[in-house]
Protein backbone atom coordinates (compact mmCIF):
# COMPACT_ATOMS: atom_id res chain seq x y z
CA UNK A 1 0.00 0.00 0.00
CA UNK A 2 2.90 2.29 0.96
CA UNK A 3 4.31 1.61 -2.10
CA UNK A 4 1.97 2.49 -4.07
CA UNK A 5 1.15 5.75 -2.99
CA UNK A 6 4.82 6.16 -3.65
CA UNK A 7 4.77 5.48 -6.53
CA UNK A 8 1.73 8.11 -7.02
CA UNK A 9 3.18 10.86 -5.53
CA UNK A 10 6.36 10.52 -7.73
CA UNK A 11 3.74 10.59 -11.35
CA UNK A 12 2.01 13.46 -9.85
CA UNK A 13 5.88 15.11 -9.15
CA UNK A 14 6.96 14.22 -12.55
CA UNK A 15 3.81 15.55 -14.20
CA UNK A 16 4.42 18.84 -12.24
CA UNK A 17 7.77 18.97 -13.45
CA UNK A 18 7.07 18.21 -16.78
CA UNK A 19 3.90 20.71 -16.96
CA UNK A 20 6.40 23.52 -15.20
CA UNK A 21 9.36 22.64 -18.27
CA UNK A 22 7.44 22.24 -21.20
CA UNK A 23 3.89 22.94 -21.47
CA UNK A 24 3.53 26.67 -20.59
CA UNK A 25 3.91 28.74 -17.67
CA UNK A 26 1.32 29.74 -14.87
CA UNK A 27 -0.51 32.62 -15.46
CA UNK A 28 -2.90 34.28 -12.94
CA UNK A 29 -5.54 36.41 -15.67
CA UNK A 30 -7.89 38.99 -15.08
CA UNK A 31 -11.04 38.74 -17.50
CA UNK A 32 -11.30 41.89 -19.40
CA UNK A 33 -14.68 43.25 -21.38
CA UNK A 34 -15.38 41.09 -24.38
CA UNK A 35 -13.98 38.16 -22.64
CA UNK A 36 -15.26 34.77 -22.98
CA UNK A 37 -14.08 31.25 -21.51
CA UNK A 38 -14.27 29.47 -24.55
CA UNK A 39 -11.79 32.48 -26.01
CA UNK A 40 -9.59 31.81 -22.95
CA UNK A 41 -9.19 28.79 -22.97
CA UNK A 42 -8.58 28.79 -26.66
CA UNK A 43 -5.91 31.36 -26.22
CA UNK A 44 -4.89 29.95 -23.33
CA UNK A 45 -4.51 26.13 -24.07
CA UNK A 46 -4.66 25.65 -27.72
CA UNK A 47 -8.36 24.44 -27.26
CA UNK A 48 -11.04 24.11 -29.78
CA UNK A 49 -14.24 23.64 -28.50
CA UNK A 50 -15.80 19.91 -28.98
CA UNK A 51 -12.54 18.56 -28.45
CA UNK A 52 -11.18 16.24 -25.64
CA UNK A 53 -8.39 18.93 -24.89
CA UNK A 54 -10.82 21.54 -24.24
CA UNK A 55 -12.78 19.20 -22.44
CA UNK A 56 -9.62 18.63 -19.98
CA UNK A 57 -8.83 22.72 -19.78
CA UNK A 58 -12.44 23.12 -18.97
CA UNK A 59 -12.24 20.79 -16.31
CA UNK A 60 -8.51 22.03 -15.03
CA UNK A 61 -9.80 25.88 -14.94
CA UNK A 62 -12.60 24.79 -12.89
CA UNK A 63 -10.25 22.29 -10.47
CA UNK A 64 -8.26 24.97 -9.68
CA UNK A 65 -10.92 28.09 -10.04
CA UNK A 66 -13.54 26.43 -7.53
CA UNK A 67 -15.03 29.99 -6.71
CA UNK A 68 -15.99 29.69 -10.61
CA UNK A 69 -19.40 27.87 -10.06
CA UNK A 70 -20.69 28.34 -13.90
CA UNK A 71 -17.45 28.31 -16.44
CA UNK A 72 -19.83 29.95 -18.70
CA UNK A 73 -20.35 32.78 -16.49
CA UNK A 74 -17.29 35.23 -16.04
CA UNK A 75 -17.51 38.64 -14.88
CA UNK A 76 -15.02 42.23 -15.71
CA UNK A 77 -12.16 41.99 -12.82
CA UNK A 78 -12.42 38.39 -12.13
CA UNK A 79 -9.11 36.85 -11.43
CA UNK A 80 -8.87 33.14 -13.05
CA UNK A 81 -5.60 30.76 -11.87
CA UNK A 82 -4.86 29.27 -15.43
CA UNK A 83 -2.72 26.46 -14.87
CA UNK A 84 -0.83 23.81 -18.06
CA UNK A 85 -2.18 21.34 -18.72
CA UNK A 86 0.20 18.16 -18.20
CA UNK A 87 1.93 16.17 -20.83
CA UNK A 88 -0.83 13.87 -22.53
CA UNK A 89 -3.52 15.98 -21.33
CA UNK A 90 -7.26 14.99 -22.92
CA UNK A 91 -9.37 12.54 -22.19
CA UNK A 92 -9.87 8.82 -24.26
CA UNK A 93 -11.98 8.69 -26.82
CA UNK A 94 -15.57 6.95 -26.41
CA UNK A 95 -16.06 3.93 -28.35
CA UNK A 96 -18.79 4.47 -30.92
CA UNK A 97 -20.54 1.07 -29.99
CA UNK A 98 -20.88 1.87 -25.93
CA UNK A 99 -24.51 2.11 -25.21
CA UNK A 100 -25.78 6.08 -24.78
CA UNK A 101 -27.82 4.44 -21.26
CA UNK A 102 -24.86 3.15 -20.03
CA UNK A 103 -22.45 5.93 -20.90
CA UNK A 104 -24.96 8.59 -19.29
CA UNK A 105 -25.44 6.11 -16.11
CA UNK A 106 -21.70 6.08 -15.92
CA UNK A 107 -21.22 9.94 -16.39
CA UNK A 108 -24.03 10.67 -13.56
CA UNK A 109 -22.31 8.47 -10.93
CA UNK A 110 -19.06 9.56 -12.22
CA UNK A 111 -18.98 13.04 -12.07
CA UNK A 112 -16.10 14.81 -13.89
CA UNK A 113 -12.82 15.36 -11.72
CA UNK A 114 -9.45 16.29 -12.69
CA UNK A 115 -7.00 14.00 -13.13
CA UNK A 116 -4.54 15.20 -10.65
CA UNK A 117 -7.49 15.74 -8.02
CA UNK A 118 -6.66 12.48 -5.95
CA UNK A 119 -2.79 12.27 -6.25
CA UNK A 120 -1.25 15.09 -6.18
CA UNK A 121 -2.71 17.50 -3.49
CA UNK A 122 0.03 19.97 -2.94
CA UNK A 123 0.24 20.78 -6.97
CA UNK A 124 -1.73 23.89 -6.28
CA UNK A 125 1.15 25.04 -4.02
CA UNK A 126 3.99 24.04 -6.02
CA UNK A 127 2.69 25.14 -9.24
CA UNK A 128 1.17 28.73 -7.91
CA UNK A 129 4.60 29.82 -6.86
CA UNK A 130 5.11 29.93 -10.54
CA UNK A 131 2.52 31.98 -11.14
CA UNK A 132 3.48 35.38 -12.32
CA UNK A 133 2.41 38.23 -9.95
CA UNK A 134 3.43 41.35 -12.14
CA UNK A 135 0.92 43.00 -13.66
CA UNK A 136 3.10 43.66 -16.61
CA UNK A 137 3.63 39.96 -17.24
CA UNK A 138 -0.25 39.94 -16.88
CA UNK A 139 -1.12 42.37 -19.67
CA UNK A 140 1.57 40.32 -21.71
CA UNK A 141 -0.70 37.74 -21.70
CA UNK A 142 -3.67 40.09 -22.57
CA UNK A 143 -2.65 42.11 -25.44
CA UNK A 144 -2.26 38.88 -28.07
CA UNK A 145 -5.92 37.89 -26.50
CA UNK A 146 -7.27 41.01 -26.93
CA UNK A 147 -5.68 41.70 -30.80
CA UNK A 148 -7.18 38.22 -31.79
CA UNK A 149 -10.50 38.70 -30.76
CA UNK A 150 -10.69 42.14 -32.24
CA UNK A 151 -8.67 41.99 -35.42
CA UNK A 152 -11.81 41.79 -37.71
CA UNK A 153 -12.92 45.34 -36.98
CA UNK A 154 -9.11 46.54 -36.46
CA UNK A 155 -7.99 44.76 -39.93
CA UNK A 156 -10.50 47.06 -42.12
CA UNK A 157 -9.61 50.27 -40.87
CA UNK A 158 -5.96 49.18 -40.84
CA UNK A 159 -6.07 47.56 -44.14
CA UNK A 160 -7.14 51.57 -45.71
CA UNK A 161 -4.59 53.39 -43.39
CA UNK A 162 -1.91 51.18 -44.86
CA UNK A 163 -3.31 50.83 -49.02
CA UNK A 164 -3.62 55.05 -48.42
CA UNK A 165 -0.02 55.09 -47.27
CA UNK A 166 0.88 53.16 -50.09
CA UNK A 167 -0.53 55.52 -53.07
CA UNK A 168 0.91 58.52 -50.95
CA UNK A 169 4.31 57.33 -51.57
CA UNK A 170 3.93 55.46 -54.80
CA UNK A 171 5.48 56.16 -57.74
CA UNK A 172 4.44 59.28 -59.12
CA UNK A 173 5.62 61.13 -55.43
CA UNK A 174 8.56 59.55 -55.34
CA UNK A 175 9.43 60.78 -59.13
CA UNK A 176 8.69 63.96 -57.84
CA UNK A 177 11.40 63.77 -55.35
CA UNK A 178 14.20 62.36 -57.52
CA UNK A 179 13.13 65.73 -59.54
CA UNK A 180 14.77 67.56 -57.46
CA UNK A 181 18.23 65.44 -57.65
CA UNK A 182 17.48 65.26 -61.28
CA UNK A 183 17.77 68.97 -61.59
CA UNK A 184 20.19 69.91 -59.41
CA UNK A 185 22.52 67.45 -61.94
CA UNK A 186 21.06 69.84 -64.92
CA UNK A 187 22.18 73.02 -62.94
CA UNK A 188 25.70 71.28 -61.85
CA UNK A 189 26.63 70.78 -65.45
CA UNK A 190 25.06 74.01 -66.13
CA UNK A 191 21.99 73.13 -68.38
CA UNK A 192 19.85 75.18 -65.65
CA UNK A 193 20.57 78.77 -63.98
CA UNK A 194 20.21 78.93 -60.73
CA UNK A 195 17.25 80.08 -60.99
CA UNK A 196 15.52 77.40 -62.81
CA UNK A 197 16.77 74.97 -60.57
CA UNK A 198 15.25 76.67 -57.10
CA UNK A 199 12.21 76.81 -59.87
CA UNK A 200 11.74 73.48 -60.15
CA UNK A 201 12.88 72.01 -57.26
CA UNK A 202 10.52 74.24 -55.01
CA UNK A 203 7.60 73.28 -57.92
CA UNK A 204 8.13 69.41 -57.30
CA UNK A 205 8.22 69.39 -53.69
CA UNK A 206 4.96 71.75 -53.64
CA UNK A 207 3.21 69.48 -55.38
CA UNK A 208 4.36 66.46 -53.58
CA UNK A 209 3.51 68.42 -50.06
CA UNK A 210 0.03 68.78 -51.98
CA UNK A 211 -0.48 65.46 -53.15
CA UNK A 212 0.25 63.96 -49.77
CA UNK A 213 -1.43 66.92 -47.54
CA UNK A 214 -1.56 65.97 -44.09
CA UNK A 215 0.56 62.99 -43.94
CA UNK A 216 3.82 64.95 -44.94
CA UNK A 217 4.55 65.37 -41.31
CA UNK A 218 3.96 61.98 -40.96
CA UNK A 219 5.76 60.50 -43.72
CA UNK A 220 9.31 62.37 -42.49
CA UNK A 221 9.16 62.00 -38.61
CA UNK A 222 7.43 65.09 -38.08
CA UNK A 223 9.79 67.41 -40.74
CA UNK A 224 8.31 68.85 -44.27
CA UNK A 225 9.52 67.56 -47.74
CA UNK A 226 11.29 70.73 -48.35
CA UNK A 227 13.55 70.54 -45.06
CA UNK A 228 14.44 66.59 -46.01
CA UNK A 229 14.62 66.81 -49.50
CA UNK A 230 17.85 68.44 -49.29
CA UNK A 231 21.33 68.98 -51.12
CA UNK A 232 24.25 66.94 -48.86
CA UNK A 233 27.63 69.66 -48.01
CA UNK A 234 29.65 66.52 -46.24
CA UNK A 235 32.68 65.91 -48.02
CA UNK A 236 32.70 62.21 -49.52
CA UNK A 237 28.93 62.01 -50.04
CA UNK A 238 27.41 62.42 -53.40
CA UNK A 239 25.33 65.88 -52.85
CA UNK A 240 22.00 64.00 -54.40
CA UNK A 241 22.44 61.61 -51.27
CA UNK A 242 19.65 62.90 -49.18
CA UNK A 243 17.14 62.58 -52.05
CA UNK A 244 18.19 59.61 -53.64
CA UNK A 245 17.98 58.14 -49.96
CA UNK A 246 14.28 59.86 -49.28
CA UNK A 247 13.49 58.32 -52.62
CA UNK A 248 14.65 54.47 -51.87
CA UNK A 249 12.91 54.88 -48.36
CA UNK A 250 9.34 56.40 -49.60
CA UNK A 251 9.75 53.50 -52.80
CA UNK A 252 10.22 50.65 -49.99
CA UNK A 253 7.40 52.18 -48.09
CA UNK A 254 5.31 51.83 -50.65
CA UNK A 255 5.76 48.52 -51.33
CA UNK A 256 5.32 47.49 -47.77
CA UNK A 257 2.37 49.11 -47.64
CA UNK A 258 -0.10 48.52 -50.59
CA UNK A 259 1.39 44.84 -49.53
CA UNK A 260 0.26 44.86 -46.62
CA UNK A 261 -3.25 47.19 -46.99
CA UNK A 262 -4.29 44.23 -48.99
CA UNK A 263 -2.85 41.25 -46.92
CA UNK A 264 -4.55 43.03 -43.90
CA UNK A 265 -7.97 43.22 -45.53
CA UNK A 266 -7.57 39.58 -47.13
CA UNK A 267 -6.51 38.67 -43.26
CA UNK A 268 -9.93 40.58 -41.65
CA UNK A 269 -12.08 37.64 -43.90
CA UNK A 270 -9.55 34.85 -42.30
CA UNK A 271 -9.26 36.02 -38.97
CA UNK A 272 -13.32 35.67 -39.10
CA UNK A 273 -12.88 32.27 -40.31
CA UNK A 274 -10.52 31.33 -38.03
CA UNK A 275 -12.98 33.01 -35.09
CA UNK A 276 -15.92 30.83 -36.59
CA UNK A 277 -13.51 27.56 -36.66
CA UNK A 278 -13.25 27.80 -32.31
CA UNK A 279 -16.53 29.13 -32.01
CA UNK A 280 -18.01 27.51 -29.10
CA UNK A 281 -22.05 26.69 -31.06
CA UNK A 282 -23.53 27.19 -34.29
CA UNK A 283 -25.47 30.62 -32.90
CA UNK A 284 -21.81 32.10 -32.46
CA UNK A 285 -20.82 30.72 -35.47
CA UNK A 286 -23.58 32.47 -37.71
CA UNK A 287 -23.21 35.79 -35.77
CA UNK A 288 -19.74 35.89 -36.87
CA UNK A 289 -20.35 34.77 -40.23
CA UNK A 290 -23.48 37.35 -40.57
CA UNK A 291 -21.18 39.91 -39.28
CA UNK A 292 -19.01 39.55 -41.83
CA UNK A 293 -21.33 39.39 -44.43
CA UNK A 294 -23.11 42.37 -43.36
CA UNK A 295 -20.05 44.75 -42.61
CA UNK A 296 -18.43 43.41 -45.71
CA UNK A 297 -21.68 44.44 -48.22
CA UNK A 298 -22.22 47.57 -46.48
CA UNK A 299 -18.90 48.35 -47.56
CA UNK A 300 -18.55 47.57 -51.04
CA UNK A 301 -22.11 49.14 -51.53
CA UNK A 302 -20.56 52.51 -49.92
CA UNK A 303 -17.49 52.14 -51.89
CA UNK A 304 -18.92 52.23 -54.78
CA UNK A 305 -21.67 55.29 -53.48
CA UNK A 306 -18.33 57.29 -52.92
CA UNK A 307 -17.10 56.62 -56.41
CA UNK A 308 -20.27 57.85 -57.88
CA UNK A 309 -20.00 60.99 -55.45
CA UNK A 310 -16.34 61.70 -57.06
CA UNK A 311 -18.06 61.75 -60.38
CA UNK A 312 -19.52 64.88 -59.43
CA UNK A 313 -17.20 66.49 -57.40
CA UNK A 314 -13.42 66.12 -57.26
CA UNK A 315 -12.53 66.11 -53.86
CA UNK A 316 -9.69 67.45 -51.63
CA UNK A 317 -7.88 66.01 -48.38
CA UNK A 318 -10.49 66.54 -45.72
CA UNK A 319 -13.35 65.23 -47.99
CA UNK A 320 -11.24 62.19 -48.87
CA UNK A 321 -10.19 61.56 -44.93
CA UNK A 322 -13.99 61.73 -44.22
CA UNK A 323 -15.59 59.73 -46.86
CA UNK A 324 -12.84 56.87 -45.98
CA UNK A 325 -13.57 57.12 -42.25
CA UNK A 326 -17.07 57.37 -42.76
CA UNK A 327 -17.11 54.04 -45.37
CA UNK A 328 -15.16 52.10 -42.58
CA UNK A 329 -17.33 52.99 -39.20
CA UNK A 330 -20.81 52.65 -41.86
CA UNK A 331 -19.32 49.40 -42.82
CA UNK A 332 -18.52 48.47 -39.11
CA UNK A 333 -21.93 49.17 -37.91
CA UNK A 334 -23.33 47.17 -40.97
CA UNK A 335 -22.01 44.33 -39.61
CA UNK A 336 -23.03 44.89 -36.05
CA UNK A 337 -26.98 45.95 -37.47
CA UNK A 338 -26.86 42.18 -39.35
CA UNK A 339 -25.69 40.63 -36.08
CA UNK A 340 -28.23 42.49 -33.92
CA UNK A 341 -30.94 41.39 -36.73
CA UNK A 342 -30.10 37.66 -36.39
CA UNK A 343 -29.66 37.47 -32.82
CA UNK A 344 -33.76 38.97 -32.84
CA UNK A 345 -35.21 37.27 -36.26
CA UNK A 346 -32.86 34.53 -37.78
CA UNK A 347 -31.79 32.33 -34.65
CA UNK A 348 -33.35 30.01 -36.24
CA UNK A 349 -31.51 29.35 -39.04
CA UNK A 350 -28.17 27.19 -39.47
CA UNK A 351 -26.56 29.93 -42.36
CA UNK A 352 -23.09 28.46 -42.04
CA UNK A 353 -24.32 25.04 -42.23
CA UNK A 354 -25.85 25.80 -45.24
CA UNK A 355 -23.29 27.62 -46.73
CA UNK A 356 -20.82 25.09 -46.00
CA UNK A 357 -18.94 28.20 -44.12
CA UNK A 358 -18.34 26.22 -41.28
CA UNK A 359 -17.22 23.16 -42.87
CA UNK A 360 -14.91 25.45 -44.68
CA UNK A 361 -13.54 27.29 -41.30
CA UNK A 362 -13.65 24.25 -39.35
CA UNK B 1 -49.74 38.14 -45.99
CA UNK B 2 -47.92 40.06 -43.61
CA UNK B 3 -44.24 40.40 -43.73
CA UNK B 4 -42.42 39.34 -40.21
CA UNK B 5 -39.18 40.39 -38.79
CA UNK B 6 -37.77 36.94 -39.90
CA UNK B 7 -38.94 37.27 -43.38
CA UNK B 8 -37.53 40.84 -43.34
CA UNK B 9 -34.49 39.52 -42.05
CA UNK B 10 -33.71 36.55 -44.20
CA UNK B 11 -34.44 39.23 -47.60
CA UNK B 12 -31.83 41.33 -46.24
CA UNK B 13 -29.33 38.47 -45.48
CA UNK B 14 -29.25 36.70 -48.89
CA UNK B 15 -29.35 39.85 -50.64
CA UNK B 16 -26.41 41.01 -49.29
CA UNK B 17 -24.48 37.45 -49.53
CA UNK B 18 -25.93 37.55 -53.50
CA UNK B 19 -24.78 40.80 -53.46
CA UNK B 20 -21.18 39.83 -52.76
CA UNK B 21 -20.85 37.13 -54.85
CA UNK B 22 -21.17 38.69 -58.33
CA UNK B 23 -20.62 42.63 -57.48
CA UNK B 24 -16.76 42.73 -55.85
CA UNK B 25 -15.61 40.59 -58.85
CA UNK B 26 -17.44 42.31 -61.90
CA UNK B 27 -15.89 45.58 -60.32
CA UNK B 28 -12.34 43.59 -60.25
CA UNK B 29 -12.86 42.52 -63.47
CA UNK B 30 -14.10 45.80 -65.16
CA UNK B 31 -10.71 47.52 -63.40
CA UNK B 32 -8.78 44.80 -66.00
CA UNK B 33 -11.26 45.56 -68.54
CA UNK B 34 -11.25 49.43 -68.30
CA UNK B 35 -10.65 50.21 -72.09
CA UNK B 36 -6.95 52.24 -72.45
CA UNK B 37 -8.44 54.65 -74.49
CA UNK B 38 -10.62 56.62 -71.19
CA UNK B 39 -7.40 56.30 -69.11
CA UNK B 40 -5.69 57.76 -71.93
CA UNK B 41 -7.64 60.46 -72.82
CA UNK B 42 -9.84 61.54 -69.36
CA UNK B 43 -7.28 60.36 -66.84
CA UNK B 44 -5.43 63.35 -66.37
CA UNK B 45 -5.54 67.04 -65.56
CA UNK B 46 -8.24 69.20 -65.92
CA UNK B 47 -10.53 66.22 -65.41
CA UNK B 48 -9.01 64.49 -62.19
CA UNK B 49 -7.07 67.07 -59.49
CA UNK B 50 -3.24 65.86 -58.98
CA UNK B 51 -4.22 64.42 -55.44
CA UNK B 52 -6.50 62.20 -57.50
CA UNK B 53 -4.25 61.68 -60.04
CA UNK B 54 -1.28 59.94 -57.31
CA UNK B 55 -4.17 58.00 -55.28
CA UNK B 56 -6.61 56.34 -58.07
CA UNK B 57 -3.34 55.72 -60.77
CA UNK B 58 -2.12 51.83 -58.54
CA UNK B 59 -4.42 49.46 -56.96
CA UNK B 60 -6.42 49.48 -54.94
CA UNK B 61 -7.27 53.27 -55.68
CA UNK B 62 -7.35 51.99 -59.43
CA UNK B 63 -10.86 50.36 -58.33
CA UNK B 64 -12.46 53.82 -57.61
CA UNK B 65 -11.78 54.98 -60.92
CA UNK B 66 -13.10 52.19 -62.60
CA UNK B 67 -16.08 53.01 -60.63
CA UNK B 68 -15.85 56.94 -61.53
CA UNK B 69 -15.56 56.19 -64.93
CA UNK B 70 -18.31 53.37 -65.17
CA UNK B 71 -20.51 55.86 -63.36
CA UNK B 72 -19.84 58.50 -66.14
CA UNK B 73 -19.80 56.32 -69.03
CA UNK B 74 -23.56 55.22 -67.85
CA UNK B 75 -24.97 58.79 -67.10
CA UNK B 76 -22.39 61.25 -68.65
CA UNK B 77 -25.33 64.11 -67.79
CA UNK B 78 -24.87 64.20 -64.04
CA UNK B 79 -21.06 65.02 -64.97
CA UNK B 80 -21.05 68.65 -63.79
CA UNK B 81 -17.54 69.62 -62.97
CA UNK B 82 -14.89 67.05 -64.84
CA UNK B 83 -15.57 67.83 -68.14
CA UNK B 84 -16.32 64.78 -69.38
CA UNK B 85 -19.67 64.72 -70.88
CA UNK B 86 -18.21 63.48 -74.17
CA UNK B 87 -17.20 60.38 -72.74
CA UNK B 88 -19.36 57.78 -74.78
CA UNK B 89 -17.49 59.00 -78.37
CA UNK B 90 -14.41 57.69 -76.91
CA UNK B 91 -15.91 54.32 -75.02
CA UNK B 92 -16.27 51.18 -76.89
CA UNK B 93 -20.46 50.25 -77.38
CA UNK B 94 -19.61 47.20 -74.89
CA UNK B 95 -18.07 48.75 -72.13
CA UNK B 96 -21.04 51.21 -72.33
CA UNK B 97 -23.52 48.38 -71.87
CA UNK B 98 -21.88 46.73 -69.15
CA UNK B 99 -20.95 49.64 -67.39
CA UNK B 100 -25.03 51.20 -67.45
CA UNK B 101 -26.11 47.16 -66.07
CA UNK B 102 -23.09 47.42 -63.73
CA UNK B 103 -23.98 50.73 -62.16
CA UNK B 104 -27.85 50.21 -61.84
CA UNK B 105 -27.87 46.87 -60.79
CA UNK B 106 -25.23 47.22 -58.26
CA UNK B 107 -26.29 50.65 -57.13
CA UNK B 108 -29.40 49.36 -56.43
CA UNK B 109 -28.91 46.24 -55.06
CA UNK B 110 -26.60 47.97 -52.25
CA UNK B 111 -29.38 50.73 -51.65
CA UNK B 112 -31.99 48.54 -51.19
CA UNK B 113 -29.88 46.03 -48.61
CA UNK B 114 -28.53 48.94 -46.80
CA UNK B 115 -32.71 50.42 -46.34
CA UNK B 116 -34.03 47.29 -45.45
CA UNK B 117 -31.01 47.41 -42.81
CA UNK B 118 -32.38 50.47 -41.44
CA UNK B 119 -35.74 49.25 -41.76
CA UNK B 120 -34.55 46.39 -39.47
CA UNK B 121 -33.19 48.04 -36.62
CA UNK B 122 -36.33 50.16 -36.75
CA UNK B 123 -38.85 47.02 -36.56
CA UNK B 124 -41.06 46.48 -33.80
CA UNK B 125 -40.04 43.04 -31.81
CA UNK B 126 -42.16 40.02 -32.62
Amino acid sequence: MQSQINVASDVSEQLALAALQGYGTPVLYKVRPGDRVSRILHNYYGALPGTARYREAELTLRYFNPALANPDYIVIGQTLKLLPLPPGGGSCPIPADVDPVQLNAFRAARPPRHYLEPASPNYVERIGQHIPLDPAERDAFFAPAWLEENYRWLAQPAGVGASALGLLTGPGNVALVREVGTAYDLYKRGVLTKGQYDYRRRTALQTFSRNVGPMERLLFKGQTANEVVRISRLLGIPATHRIEATAARLGQMARYATRGGVVLAGAGLYMACREMGRASGAQEKNEIMVEAVGSTAVGAALSLGVAIALTTTPVGWGVALVLAAGTAVASYGGGVGLRVAYDRWGQKVDFADRLEVSRLCS
Amino acid sequence: MQLSGHDLFMLCFWLMVSYLVWMPPTWFLLTFLLPRSLVDRYFCAPHFNQGELTVLSAFPGSVMRTGIFAWLVAFPSLDRRRGMRDIRNYTPRWFVNVARCFCVVAAGQGFVAIVLLVCLALWPGD
